[in-house]
């Protein structure tokens, strides 16, 4: 099946008619489609499952009409939620259409009138169409609703496929039941276990005397057989869970081998953000230490400053230096003579009183000079300690640095240890659980086994019952063919079973050939995976001893794996369409087909090694690839390297009634393309399609 | 006897070989009716209750008597 084109007209989030025509195989095969969160990428993928199917991957909404759309409708008025696929398939172009129709009651309630109808159309070269078929069997034929979740998916489905849990192997039982005549068998097997019902009814009913024993013998026995074989089935089921269970215990532990140095990093890193805790715990103190001790001395020099210009202003005004000394003048005038030997008269005296009382800033010029030598003193000390606060200063935030860089990656480790067992106790906790799933599991072998002895055992005295009452009946004509009959639909029925159990193996083995060759192409690691007899998907490598170990594969890995099983899946459906064709074989129920991979943001969460490998891989592989992604997803490794191959490209536009500023946009082949732009007269966000390449 | 499978072309003769072998002890009238029977299946592999159990006890009144 391959998309050629899809119309969605008021379906959910996108609002009018939206028409995408999808890139076709060839060089050029990928169609692009970016959106940013919340404009419909997922909506997109649901369109092509609703338009098909009839189903929807989101929980059932109350309606899929467009909230704008019935926002707009007015009372009285008519309009409807519809999409149309256009495929080629099988050799033909086909045309789905789904619609819900709606009209808006005069009391503004919104009501569907009927339900959704569904159209399947067989378009020839000239455009007739023809509908002479059942179109639900016809969709089954083309591309079953098992297999749906195989080429139309999101990128979280891919580890629920390729995971370790009983669903996943759901999925690929079923993907490959799919590809078999299982289902046919299936009912056949069924049917012919009825029929051989009514005909031992029948037989009864026409019995007597030993052979009437017999018969009640024979449903005896038939009874016992049928419980026990319910009882196997459910010990099959269990089989299956606490297989499921110990392989994940089993894979927990790996995991935690994988994660050892992880585990042992983020311990020595603990240690170290303790010791680094306690050295700025240490440093801090000293810091308060030393403020308490000096940090008025950050205060002192500004006093310091204003002595030092006080004392220059004394100078420059020339208060300073004193011009004679106090005591000086004190001694002549206490003496009464001048160092000459005259005695002093009244006026030199009165003088000399007024020099004495203008030289006062004498005693002040040496309280200065004291006062200078300690400013000079405390500045030193100020600068000591303005330095050492720096050098302080300098290790805290080094060492808070240090402490964040070491949170930062104590908690990028705890983030990759999340969920997986780390401390002793917990490993020793899951140690236990595994060993009691293990003995769960070979309990339920044992009584597997056990049981499957059981059913055989009944099996063969039925067998042996119903030839001696063949024997017995051997003269009554209507009870020998009735047991003839019986007896030929006894074999059938084991021949079905067998063919069933045989047949599965063979194409669960080829799928894994498949599955290799596909690993191989699109991710070049090398890695040994297996489809294997449970039905799982496993990465193995080779260990140090040549040996393959199990590994405990990460996000990224199960992803490829699930893409690889894609792949295969692919490239087997391709292999039965060209055997089909080529040998106009009827007999296969699915006539197999060229299938396209819609995918909705599958390579996130993936390595620089996938991004580049991975998409380059499927562009090869696939016919056609249409790629829902979001801006961030559709940068650097894988546009460089898928960007050669898109043909089409789309922008999903959402108008926000919460996005009050301008339009944003993003530039695509130098073209400015708005992505999210306001709404602001509407209640609820929509979205459009535009065309950008 | 195995069969290499290395295309599907291998996966159909495989299988026709395992349905050889497991029809081998049939009579050709229970070939026959499994033809007939798994030809009524796929064409009613849609309907949930297919009068399949009459078809078939009618077949088998035709052919095996």
């Amino acid at each position: 099946m391959i998309l050629t084109r899809i119309t969605i007209e008021n379906f959910r989030q996108f609002f009018g008619v939206n028409d995408i025509r999808f890139a076709q195989p060839g060089p050029k095969n990928v169609t692009v489609i970016l959106g940013t969160n919340g404009a419909g990428k997922t909506t997109l993928l649901n369109a092509i499952t609703w338009c098909l199917y009839g189903k929807i991957s989101m929980p059932q909404p109350d309606e899929i009409l467009s909230h704008r759309a019935a926002v707009q409708l007015l009372a009285g008025g008519h309009t409807q939620a519809l999409v149309e696929l256009t495929f080629e398939a099988d050799g033909k172009t086909y045309r789905a259409r789904r619609s819900q129709k709606y009209r808006k009651k005069d009391d503004g309630a919104l009501e569907r009138t009927g339900s959704a109808t569904f159209a399947l159309f067989a378009i020839n070269a000239l455009g007739e169409t023809d509908s002479n078929f059942d179109p639900y069997e016809k969709i089954e034929q083309l591309i079953p609703v098992g297999l749906s979740r195989f080429f139309f998916f999101r990128g979280e489905d891919m580890e629920a496929l390729a995971g370790t849990d009983k669903d996943s192997e759901d999925r690929l039982r079923s993907a490959v039941e799919t590809f078999l005549e299982l289902r046919v068998l299936d009912r056949a097997s069924d049917h012919l276990a009825k029929t051989g019902k009514v005909l031992e009814k029948k037989i009864r009913e026409n019995a007597s005397g030993e052979t009437l024993a017999l018969s009640d013998e024979i449903a005896r026995v038939g009874e016992d057989r049928d419980a026990t074989k319910a009882l196997l089935l459910n010990l099959q089921n269990e089989e299956r869970a606490a297989r499921s269970l110990e392989s994940s215990y089993e894979r927990q532990l790996a995991d935690f081998e994988e994660l050892r140095p992880f585990v042992e990093d983020k311990n020595a890193k603990l240690v170290r953000q303790q010791e680094l805790g306690k050295h700025i715990s240490l440093l801090e103190a000293n810091v308060g230490a030393e403020l308490s001790r000096n940090a008025y001395l950050t205060l002192t020099l500004g006093i310091f400053d204003d002595v030092e210009r006080f004392t220059a202003d004394a100078i420059r005004s020339g208060e300073l230096p004193a011009k004679i000394k106090p005591r000086f003048v004190d001694d002549l005038l206490e003496i009464g003579t001048c160092i000459c030997g005259r005695a002093l008269s009244d006026d030199a005296r009165a003088a000399l009183a007024t020099f004495r009382s203008n030289t006062g800033v004498a005693g002040l010029e040496e309280a200065i000079s004291s006062l200078r030598n300690v400013v000079v003193n405390m500045r030193g000390r100020a600068l000591e300690y303005a330095n050492l606060m720096a050098t302080h200063r300098k290790n805290l935030i080094s060492a808070r640095l240090d402490a964040r860089t070491l949170d930062s990656e104590i908690s990028t480790l705890t983030n990759k240890l999340a969920g997986s067992p780390v401390t002793a106790e917990e490993i020793r906790t899951v140690q236990q659980a595994f060993r009691q799933a293990r003995d769960a599991h070979r309990d339920c072998q044992l009584s597997i086994a056990s049981t499957e002895a059981n059913v055989r055992h009944l099996e063969e005295r039925l067998k042996e019952l119903k030839a001696s009452r063949e024997k017995v009946d051997a003269g009554k004509e209507l009870v020998r063919q009735l047991e003839r009959r019986r007896a030929s639909v006894d074999r059938l029925c084991d021949v079905v079973v067998k063919l069933r159990a045989q047949w599965c193996d063979v194409v669960r083995r080829y799928l894994d050939i498949k599955l290799k060759d596909t690993w191989g192409r699109i991710t070049q690691l090398p890695r040994v995976v297996e489809f294997n007899e449970a039905f799982e998907l496993t990465i193995s490598e080779h260990g140090p001893q040549g040996n393959l170990v199990l590994s405990a594969p990460s996000q990224a890995n199960i992803r490829a794996l699930a893409l690889a099983f894609i792949g295969a899946l692919i490239s087997l459906a391709k292999e039965v369409s060209d055997y089909v064709t080529a040998t106009g074989d009827e007999r296969m129920p699915y006539r197999g087909g060229i299938y396209g991979l819609v995918m909705d943001a599958p390579f996130a969460t993936m390595d620089a090694h996938f991004k580049t490998h991975l998409p380059r891989g499927l562009v090869d592989l696939v016919p056609q690839l249409i790629l829902v992604t979001s801006f961030d997803q559709w940068t650097g490794d894988i546009a460089s390297v898928m960007g050669n191959s898109v043909d089409r490209a789309y922008v999903l536009e959402l108008h926000n009634p919460r996005l009050s500023d301008s339009a944003r946009t993003i530039t695509i082949n130098g073209r400015s393309v708005p992505y999210e732009v306001p709404a602001l007269d509407a209640s609820a966000d929509w979205s459009v399609i535009t065309e950008v390449s | 006897m195995t069969h290499p499978v290395a295309t599907w072309q291998d996966v159909v003769e495989r299988r026709k070989a395992l349905a050889r072998d497991l029809f081998d002890p049939l009579t050709k009238q229970e070939v026959q009716i499994l033809d007939y029977l798994l030809a009524q299946e796929r064409a009613h592999l849609n309907l949930a209750h297919p009068p399949i159990v009459t078809d078939l006890i009618r077949f088998l009144e035709d052919h095996v008597s």
